[in-house]
């Protein structure tokens, strides 16, 4: 009986004390049980990376971030433990570089190791690294920041407010004469579209850094800002009255801002695959109007009675801003599913 | 040598012993009788210092009970032998546990308590019983185990609270001719507490009336027997309102 | 309360017996907090899921279950049981060892009631408890885990991520901490009310009753208290 007794209260002693303390090492193995190596990293700003934040190598979890403090040279310098085993088997970069980026909608940020011969492609992120590298001589990893999703929306914004400018210019300078050619413009502004309908295509598979998409993103602009150059320029011969010539040269700069803000849009569109539709019933929108100048219901005259035709123009662009201003307000809404 | 003297004490609102003395000679049995209720139990657990009086004072060999330090005070009780009403053994022990516990606390050795054990189970007949649990125990067979476990520590007092209680005639027979037998073979000081006077008569070498909270007569069995006061009298002989004034108590529970 | 110090000095009499009592209010209360703890976790995990419904991901399921489960389902709900369970199995025996005289029998044999008595189970209580509780833990995590994999579509890494994301040391020990302080409570009110227990079957009915609702009380007083301490 007492034997017994002191059978079972040890027993229980023993599992609960092994309960105890395994599940204390096993939760905190990632940091008790992997030994690390310190590497310094430097940044202008470290925007939104915290103590704790994950250190990922193309993906993959090969550290934390340990220290964060202000150093010399209105620099920012962060202690970065990495795992001894993906030090050890040399996986790291040969040059490495790191870039602080939001992981999640929900203010995570990690920070990304990168190789800095095959740098990413974004100014911004490039100015940050040569600036630390040139005041930084003692071997520190260069740093820098990528911004968040809430700036670029802010400037998509902005721009999609330039593009209902114009198009609202490009409405006043239309007259009877130049309908007619602007038959045939619209047939090159219909390329337009498409252009951009397959440039979203494209980026629907293309989720990666905002720098890569720019690059990609920009040539198609270029060429569908030159088709747009084209047709306004038709149609500025056919009302020969010098008007649009100053549209144009608005247009010029415009264009070029719309490649950029089109480059980061695009990243957008690949990350709201979700929201795709609305995006595609935008264009839709834009092919609409399009196809009905084209046919062009005969006449100078019918089109332009046809005052519909320029409020849906005028809607699509319209519903453009709003959707983008609703992605600035409500991120979530649109990228709850892709981001985890 | 046990005594009370000028003993006060109150349950609430009951003033159950009120100025209750007594004088117990050694090597006697003194007997104290009375109502249910008068305070006879109360009395005696005075005696180890189970309860502290209000007022007065209860003196063994000498010493003021309620005075003695800690230390003296178990001293003292593991001299005086207590046989409770309903035995009180302990109900997770076996009969051998129940009669060991006391021997093993004052450091009897294992071999001695086996032995001392042996021998109080069989004053008592109950030889063999050792392995049994209370609860597999008749009434008198508990009481006997009680007395058992009190001799076992062989004492000099044995305090009898009500030994007969509840018991049928042969059984409260057996334990009184027990009691006698106990008191011959260890020649100890007892206080007996009772309200059969034939357990009174035949163990009793004096009987003490207790009667609202005093002593109302003591002297010997052959005095008591003979006694002219009117409430004795009608106690001794169970005649019911003699006198008119009885005065029954009933506060026994609260006691228990 | 000094009186129980005091007589702990008589080592030979409670050592002994705090075994039987470990086994008793211990050992033997295993199966209910396991039982309580499986089914926590299970509705936890469910619940959690519910609520975060889209909007959280899903593995801060593993998160909710270990912090809630560690922290104060397990110490809460295992300590209210155990209040029934030990404080009521205290009170109820104490009680009925003082009505039948039991107590007054030890004292007589020269036992102090208090070192034979309330030690070995206000000690057995202190220390069992919380291993209970730290089982009940491990099994209220692993049946959130088994019910996150199988009903939730969350993936065995998802929920270690979401268990570690904020575990700290202090998670455990805290929740430990206070149960050991249940434990005490729960020992010593029933001890205390057993011990005071007159009157009967009915005061024994009465002092049980009195230890459970009392040590309940103090258990969610305790708990608030902990809290505002130690966090």
């Amino acid at each position: 009986m007492r034997r017994r007794d002191e059978v079972l209260v040890g027993t229980t002693i023993i599992a609960s004390l092994a309960a105890i303390i395994f599940g204390a090492l096993y939760l905190s193995k990632a940091s008790l049980w992997t030994s690390t190596e310190i590497r310094v990293a430097r940044f202008r700003t470290t925007g939104g990376l915290g103590v704790g934040a994950p250190v990922n190598l193309r993906g993959v979890r090969v550290g934390r971030v340990n220290v964060i403090r202000l150093g010399e040279q209105n620099l920012v310098e962060v202690d970065l433990q990495i795992n001894q085993d993906a030090v050890a088997s040399g996986i790291l970069p040969e040059r490495p570089g790191v870039i602080a980026a939001s992981a999640s909608l929900f203010g995570e940020w990690e920070a990304r190791l990168i190789d800095l011969d095959l740098p990413p492609d974004d100014a911004n992120v490039l100015a940050d690294l040569s600036l630390v590298i040139e005041s930084s001589d003692d071997g520190a990893w260069p740093g820098a920041t990528l911004p968040d999703i809430g700036e670029l929306t802010a400037q998509a914004s902005r721009i999609a407010g330039n593009i209902t400018d114009i198009s609202d210019r490009v409405t006043t300078v239309l007259d009877d004469e130049a309908v007619g050619e602007l038959q045939q413009s619209i047939s090159d502004f219909a390329n337009t579209v498409q252009n951009i309908n397959a440039l979203a295509e494209q980026q629907r598979d293309v989720f990666g850094t905002v720098s890569q998409n720019v690059e990609r993103t920009s040539d198609l602009l270029a060429d569908a800002a030159m088709r747009l150059q084209l047709t306004l320029a038709r149609v500025d011969s056919a009302t020969s009255e010098g008007e649009l010539s100053t549209i144009m040269a608005n247009t010029a700069t415009i264009s070029t801002d719309a490649a950029a803000m089109l480059g980061d849009l695009g990243s957008i569109v690949g990350v709201v695959r979700a929201n795709e539709a609305t995006i595609g019933r935008l264009f839709a929108g834009a092919d609409t109007v399009l196809a009905k100048l084209e046919t062009g219901r005969g006449t100078a005259g019918l089109l332009l009675s046809d005052s519909a035709l320029y409020q849906e123009a005028t809607l699509a662009i319209t519903e453009l801003r709003s959707l983008i201003a609703d992605i600035q307000a409500n991120p979530r809404k649109y990228f709850k599913f892709s981001v985890f | 040598m046990i005594c009370f003297r000028d003993l006060h004490k109150r349950f609430g609102e009951k003033h159950v012993l009120n100025g209750f003395s007594l004088e117990v000679p050694e090597g006697e049995t003194t007997v104290i009788i009375g109502y249910s209720g008068s305070g006879k139990s109360v009395a005696l657990k005075h005696v180890v210092g189970l309860l502290e009086p209000d007022h007065g004072e209860v003196e063994v060999d000498g010493h003021v009970v309620h005075d003695l330090p800690r230390a003296e005070l178990m001293q003292l009780r593991g001299s005086v032998g207590f046989v409770f009403q309903f035995a009180a053994l302990f109900d997770s022990m076996t009969v051998l546990e129940n009669i060991a516990l006391g021997l093993k606390h004052q450091g009897v050795s294992d071999r001695e308590i086996e032995q001392r054990v042996r021998e109080s189970l069989e004053v008592v007949d109950l030889d063999g019983a050792e392995q049994r649990f209370p609860a597999e125990l008749s009434g008198g067979m508990r009481k006997r185990v009680g007395i058992a476990r009190a001799i076992a520590l062989r004492p000099r007092y044995l305090l009898y609270d009500e030994p007969t209680t509840g018991l049928d005639p042969v059984t409260s027979s057996v334990i009184n001719a027990l009691m006698v037998r106990t008191r011959e073979r260890l020649g100890v000081t007892a206080i007996v507490v009772t309200h059969d006077m034939r357990s009174a008569y035949s163990v009793g070498d004096r009987i003490a009336m207790l009667f609202k909270g005093q002593v109302r007569q003591v002297g010997t069995v052959d005095q008591i027997q003979r006694t002219h006061d009117p409430i004795v009298r009608q106690f001794i002989e169970g005649q019911p309102d003699a006198s008119g004034d009885p005065e029954v108590p009933e506060f026994e529970e609260t006691i228990a | 309360m000094f009186d129980v110090l005091r007589s702990m000095r008589d080592m030979d009499v409670w050592v002994p017996r705090t075994v039987v009592q470990m086994r008793r209010l211990g050992v033997q209360s295993v199966p209910i907090a396991l039982f309580i703890a499986t089914f926590t976790g299970i509705v936890l995990a469910l619940l959690s899921s519910y609520s975060f419904s889209g909007a959280v991901p899903l593995y801060f399921v593993g998160t909710l279950i270990g912090k809630t489960i560690m922290m104060e389902l397990a110490p809460v709900l295992t300590g209210l049981a155990l209040a029934g369970r030990i404080g009521a199995n205290i009170a109820a025996e104490l009680g009925t060892m003082r009505v039948t005289e039991q107590v007054d029998a030890l004292e007589t044999l020269a036992f102090n009631p208090l070192s034979f008595l309330v030690v070995p189970r206000v000690l057995a209580a202190t220390v069992m408890v919380p291993l209970v509780v730290a089982l009940a833990m491990a099994v209220g995590v692993t049946s959130g885990w088994i019910t996150a994999i199988s009903l939730l579509d969350l993936t065995t890494p998802e929920f270690l991520k979401g268990l570690r994301l904020f575990y700290e040391f202090k998670d455990i020990w805290f929740g430990l901490v206070k149960s050991a302080s249940f434990g005490l409570g729960i020992a010593a009110i029933g001890s205390f009310k057993g011990l005071r227990t007159g009157g009967g079957a009915e005061g024994v009915g009465r002092a049980t009753t009195e230890a459970v609702v009392i040590s309940a009380s103090m258990i969610l007083v305790l708990d608030a208290f902990w809290a505002v301490i130690l966090l």
